[in-house]
């Protein structure tokens, strides 16, 4: 069992302990015996590069998260030139009209490439508000939007940090993405100034024949363990009885893989680490990719199966309401040396992080295995605002 | 439903406001009949005083006190290209749902142009498009939707009194021949294009 030094007694005897080399934030929880590795993924198949598909735009809840998952996101991180409520207005009238125009399928007002608009291919913008943006304009803060704290393995870049707003865009046809990208940094060109652009993907494939989980960069299935649209009430959605009703948290984390380091391991050791099949996806006490992990079988040496620090048990949720809704996408980032930065946009969704998100993120960076192969190199949090009906804007709930 | 107009036929509405009529902030209603265009740039303006329209015909004089009605013309897509100061356009969709043509002879943004007008583009004598103001307005047929584009027919802001800014629903009034007014509000978006010439020549305008 020992491979390079990973077994499940020395993983063990982490529990606890610093983490050697340790940063990561890994943010991947999950409830009950099926936490995923890495990334959440289509629960449905209707994704398709070339269909026409329309994503509805109005409604209670914004777009864009029980959506499943597109292919191609981007996220963008925006600041406010002139922070006010007439600017917050501004903004919100322009993305609520070019965004009700283009996820169905039209030019945007004055869209000089309207052909472009033309397939959806499920495109979803969504508009979310930094804390310290709501504060500026003089909005109380709803309780369900806690500060983040910091996590004592985070690694974090500024260049990927808190911006007054998130706009996230995700769409099936990459040329879709990026028409609508241009056109909403356009748009709101007199009135924001960009700080980051996040891009992430997904393979269109399902991993294992007949599945819906994806394969994130380390190899891993990504079987994921995501509420049940009949859960999205109590896990994701806000209801607080504040003006966030109807919104959710957006925790995004930029977690860096370290791959020259997880190249090193053994296949089996990898397994360890995560506590699943890297071939199914299964977890280790189990033979398929759906089957529930138990956490309290013992090996033939009396130790656990699931090692106390396989990330499996570390981020899993024991109630709904610890659950997060998982979203992630990955990145690839070619950098100037020829070499490749990849990673995930661990996208977090949840109806208070308070109960869910930030005690996860504390056991991972306590005692995760995986912190010794990924970095959170990036860490920002949104309120996601409730959805509109038509003739309403983002926001025009704070107005 | 949707009817495009041809480049060559351009039509441009002429927001003309009350004070470029040179009976801005007027008191008293101007005499039905007498000449209402101090240059031809100034036809198609009108205004209102005590609840009264008056219109300046496309012959130049003004009309009789009409009552205020609401135009049947719908709009669709409104919307405005940004801007500090100088002319400015709006574009978007007209629509006449009735049976009968329907011509707009006057457009209003008071809070924002003093001088608003109805533009047609045509070729010059250069072979360059060069816009100039639609003496006798911008007709909606019966059943026909009129687009406003860039490159095409607009409504123009002239002499704007402040600025345009992105995200801000600017009040519009088209007047129709008889008076009726047509109100809805245009957003206020960044645009690089709609950059036409201005022929003064043919307007009696200064150029832009």
């Amino acid at each position: 069992m020992a491979t390079n030094g990973i077994t499940r007694r020395g993983l063990f005897a982490f529990t606890g302990a610093a983490i050697v080399g340790g940063a990561g934030g890994y943010a991947l929880g999950g409830i009950s015996a099926n936490e995923s590795p890495l990334i959440a993924q289509p629960v449905t198949k209707e994704s398709s590069s070339t269909a026409k598909i329309k994503t509805p735009f109005y409604g209670v809840h914004q777009a864009g998260v029980e959506t499943t998952a597109q292919v191609y996101t981007k996220f963008l991180g925006l600041n406010v030139n002139d922070p006010s409520r007439d600017a917050l207005e501004a903004i919100g009238r322009i993305l609520t009209d070019d965004a009700a125009r283009l996820t169905q399928g039209e030019g945007a007002l004055g869209d000089t490439e309207p052909e472009i608009a033309a397939n959806p291919a499920r495109l979803s913008i969504t508009l979310g508000l930094g804390r310290s943006f709501i504060k500026e304009l003089g909005i109380d803060i709803p309780t369900s939007f806690p500060e983040i704290p910091a996590f004592k393995t985070d690694a974090l870049d500024a260049q990927w940090g808190q911006s007054d707003l998130v706009v996230q865009i995700g769409s099936d046809d990459p040329l879709t993405l990026s028409h609508a990208h241009r056109m909403i940094t356009k748009d709101l060109s007199t009135l924001t100034t960009t700080a980051w652009v996040q891009s992430g993907f997904l393979s269109p494939t399902p991993a294992t024949a007949g599945g819906t989980a994806s394969r994130n960069q380390m190899g891993q299935v990504d079987g994921t363990i995501n509420p049940t649209l009949d859960q999205y009430a109590q896990a994701v959605w806000i209801d607080d009885g504040s003006w966030a009703d109807g919104g959710t948290v957006l925790v995004l984390r930029r977690i860096r893989m370290l791959m020259d380091d997880w190249d090193v391991l053994d296949r089996s050791a990898k397994e360890i680490v995560v506590g699943r099949s890297i071939e199914t996806g299964a977890p280790l006490t189990g033979v398929d990719q759906s089957d529930p992990v138990d956490f309290d079988a013992l090996g033939s040496d009396g130790l656990p199966v699931i090692s106390r620090n396989a990330h499996i048990r570390v981020a899993h949720a024991a109630s709904i309401e610890e659950m997060i809704l998982r979203r992630p996408y990955n990145y690839n980032v070619e950098l100037a040396d020829g070499s490749i930065d990849v990673g995930l946009l661990f996208a977090a969704y949840t109806k208070n992080p308070t109960k869910s998100f930030i005690p996860m993120q504390d056991r991972i960076a306590q005692s995760d295995a995986m912190n010794r192969w990924v970095t959170t190199i990036g860490s920002a949090a949104y309120l996601i605002l409730p959805g509109v009906s038509e003739g309403e804007f983002l926001g025009e709930v704070l107005i | 439903m949707k009817k495009i107009v041809s480049i060559l036929s351009i039509s441009v509405v002429l927001l003309v406001g009350s004070s470029g009529l040179g009976a801005a902030n007027a008191v008293s209603a101007p005499k039905p009949g007498s000449t209402c265009a101090i240059n031809p740039a100034m036809t198609g303006g009108s205004v209102i005083v005590k609840d009264k329209s008056y219109v300046c015909l496309p012959t130049a004089r003004w009309s009789k006190a009409l009552p205020k009605s609401s135009s049947p013309l719908k709009t669709k897509d409104m919307w405005v290209k940004i801007a500090d100061s100088g002319m400015t356009a709006a574009f978007g969709m007209i629509t006449n749902p009735t049976k009968k043509d329907i011509r707009i002879i006057a457009a209003r943004s008071n809070a924002f142009s003093t001088l608003d007008q109805l533009h047609q583009m045509t070729m010059n004598a250069e072979g360059t498009m060069v816009m100039q103001q639609l003496a006798t307005g911008l007709l909606i047929p019966a059943g026909k939707t009129v687009e406003l584009k860039p490159g095409g027919d607009h409504i123009m802001f002239m002499n704007l009194k402040k600025p345009i800014t992105a995200g801000t629903m600017v009040p519009i009034m088209l007047i129709g021949s008889n008076a009726e007014q047509l109100r809805f509000r245009a957003l206020g978006k960044v645009f690089a294009g709609a950059n036409e010439s201005y022929d003064p020549a043919h307007s009696g305008m200064s150029g832009m």
